[in-house]
């Protein structure tokens, strides 16, 4: 019975043996002769947050705060060339991201990196010469160098301190970065993991490619040198490189430059992983044979050099908020500013006269009010500061035969003025009921022969008078 | 069977399972396209707009005018013709009374008053503003005369931004 069983038992295995000898060779036999390759595109677009399409809309914004809450690429680049020489070339990339994969507003976090002058670097290479050989393919003697452990760590820790690096959040760029002490900022290295949108699912990025580049195992006696085999140095991709690579593309696009989007092939750089909502993990994918990835790169290029941090796109230079070209700086500080608008008889609104004329045969003259349009325009803006201004003497007034008289009921009534002042000779101005009424009049300003004749409710603001 | 039969089968087993994983998931593999690309230049606008979070002065130290410039080249303008439409000019919500409009151009002058905070004067500043509407492009020039009075109104545009426009009245 017993071994009945055994010879049964090994019976099975022998046929589990031959079906996985059968299945291997069979995986064989279709990864090399039957398979047919397989393409994956990502596209790396918008990375507005899910809950704000809803919130885009609403009526409730304008268009410039919907344009505003709309743009947000993966990849956002500043770029000051200093050809006018006016200033200093300032290179900067941003890297808009999510923290989680819930892909909401609440999630945005943008990292980073700035140069002062041309960044020219290059991949990282970490050859660590004879003393690490590592035959990576079975069957030939091509080696690798700079593949051993430690060289990934250090390319995996590596941080260009060439460059200033912020954050975003909360409305606010920041510094975080502290080199040996710890960092309380993301930092920019091969090991980061960011969390981007692609169709509306969530997905990691993460800058781990590098390349070999053959660096020839060549034998040399007396002069005479042959080559022996292959040998390569491995070169690992850092996100200088990439910097590198946005900063050029900007500088060679042939729109020139402005503000301007074009799409990079990230490929080369980034390793793509979605997000399976099922098992709440982020998959790879190495089963498709070529995967491309493509991302937005949104850029403004400018001729002018950067001057002060406000052109900064994180508002800081050098790690200075404050940062000025110019040694000595105005203090600017003020509490309010004002629009000053002054309005004389000849001021147009959408090609028509500001002002409106009223004949009385009374008087023997014009009376002058604003327009109600205009007094509409200007109640939207709360901080226009009107003077009006009457030449009346003026070749305008001449021309269209319109002597003034005064100022009619309600003229200005409920509309704000800083200064009114009549320029003529002499003559009697007549101020009819609430023609200045709540105007808050500050100053009446007149040449020395006119006079004035107010009804009584006519203005209820002190002014103060200048005889010109 | 030997010992050594029974690692080989093993192996063989556990082989066959790795392999027939990996061969079905060969066999489904598909391409794909994950999301789009939905962007698009625009190298020319129906009427004009101009905004940024700041503008900053230039001054050439070669001008004796003691002039301070920002200047932007923007998009190309389709149609525009002053001698035909009417236009209205729009500084951050502030409409510009006064604006001079000829066939391709446009000037006008602001006037901004700047407060303490006890309600006095403290700057006065005039900004120029010229839009100049080329068959490529369209030339935008901010003009003020001295670094305090440019030092003010950068101070103002990164505090309130800029938002130039330029529409055309119906």
């Amino acid at each position: 019975m017993g071994n009945a069983l055994k010879v049964v038992g090994n019976c099975c295995l022998v046929f589990l043996a031959i079906l996985g000898a059968v299945v291997s060779l069979a995986l064989g036999y279709y990864h090399f002769f039957v398979k047919e390759i397989t393409i994956g595109v990502n596209y790396i677009d918008n990375q507005v947050g899910l809950d704000i399409v809803d919130i885009i809309n609403s009526e409730d914004l304008t268009e410039e705060e919907k344009n505003e809450m709309q743009d947000r690429y993966f990849l956002e680049v500043n770029y000051y060339s200093n050809d006018n020489n006016n200033g200093i070339m300032l290179q900067e990339l941003k890297i808009n991201y999510f923290t989680d994969f819930n892909l909401l507003s609440s999630g945005y976090r943008s990292s980073g990196m700035q140069y002062l002058g041309d960044y020219q670097g290059l991949p990282l290479d970490i050859w660590d010469g004879n003393s690490e050989i590592s035959f990576m393919k079975i069957g030939n003697n091509d080696r690798y160098y700079g593949t051993s452990d430690e060289c990934v760590q250090i390319a995996n820790n590596y941080v260009d301190k060439s460059f200033n690096y912020y954050d975003f959040t909360n409305g606010i760029n920041w510094n975080g970065i502290t080199n040996n002490n710890g960092s309380i900022a993301t930092e920019l290295k091969r090991t980061t993991e960011f969390i981007i949108k692609i169709d509306d699912r969530a997905f990691s990025i993460k800058l781990d490619k590098y390349f070999d580049k053959d660096v020839g195992d060549v034998r040399n006696i007396f002069g005479i040198g042959w080559k022996v085999g292959e040998k390569y140095n491995r070169y690992y991709y850092t996100f200088g490189s990439l910097f590198q690579s946005c900063m050029k593309a900007v500088r060679t696009n042939s729109a020139g430059y402005g503000d301007y989007y074009i799409t990079v092939d990230l490929s080369s750089l980034f390793s793509i992983k979605e997000y399976d909502l099922e098992n709440k993990k982020f998959k790879e994918d190495n089963v498709t044979d070529i995967i491309k990835s493509y991302a937005v790169l949104k850029f403004h290029y400018d001729e002018n050099g950067a001057r002060n941090s406000s052109q900064s796109m994180f508002g800081i230079i050098d790690n200075n908020s404050k940062y000025d070209i110019e040694e000595e700086t105005v203090d600017t500080t003020y509490w309010q500013e004002r629009m000053t608008y002054n309005l004389d008889e000849k001021a147009k609104y959408n090609g028509k006269d500001i002002f409106v004329y009223r004949y009385s045969e009374v008087y023997g003259g014009y009376f002058v009010s604003l327009n109600l349009d205009v007094k509409q325009i200007f109640q939207e803006m709360p901080r226009a500061k009107v003077n009006i201004i009457f030449d009346l003497n003026s070749d305008y007034l001449k021309e269209n035969n319109i002597n003034i008289v005064g100022l009619d009921y309600n003229a200005f009534a409920d509309f704000e003025i800083d200064t009114i002042t009549f320029k003529g000779e002499n003559q009697t101005i007549y101020l009819l009921d609430s023609a200045l009424y709540n105007s808050n009049l500050k100053t009446l300003k007149y040449s020395a022969g006119i006079s004035f004749v107010m009804a009584d409710n006519s203005i209820n603001s002190e002014y103060e008078e200048v005889q010109l | 069977m030997k010992w050594y039969w029974y690692i080989i089968c093993v192996i063989l087993v556990l082989l066959g399972v790795f392999c027939g994983i990996q061969l079905y998931r060969e066999v489904k593999a598909e391409s794909y396209v994950n999301g789009s690309i939905d962007i698009s230049n625009k190298f020319s606008q129906e009427s004009f707009k101009y905004t940024n979070t700041s503008v900053v002065f230039y001054h050439d130290i070669y001008d004796e005018t003691d002039t301070y410039l920002f200047e932007a080249d923007c998009l190309k303008v389709d149609d525009f013709n002053g001698l035909t439409n009417t236009y209205q000019v729009v500084l951050n919500d502030y409409i510009l009374l006064g604006s001079e409009i000829n066939a391709g151009s446009i000037f006008t002058n602001v006037n901004l008053d700047f407060y303490d905070t006890y309600g006095e004067i403290i700057k006065s500043v005039d900004m120029q503003i010229s839009i100049k509407f080329l068959s490529d492009k369209t030339q935008l020039t901010l003009a003020t005369s001295g670094n305090e009075n440019a030092s003010f109104l950068e101070q103002y545009f990164s505090n309130n931004g800029i938002r130039l426009y330029v529409n055309e009245i119906l």
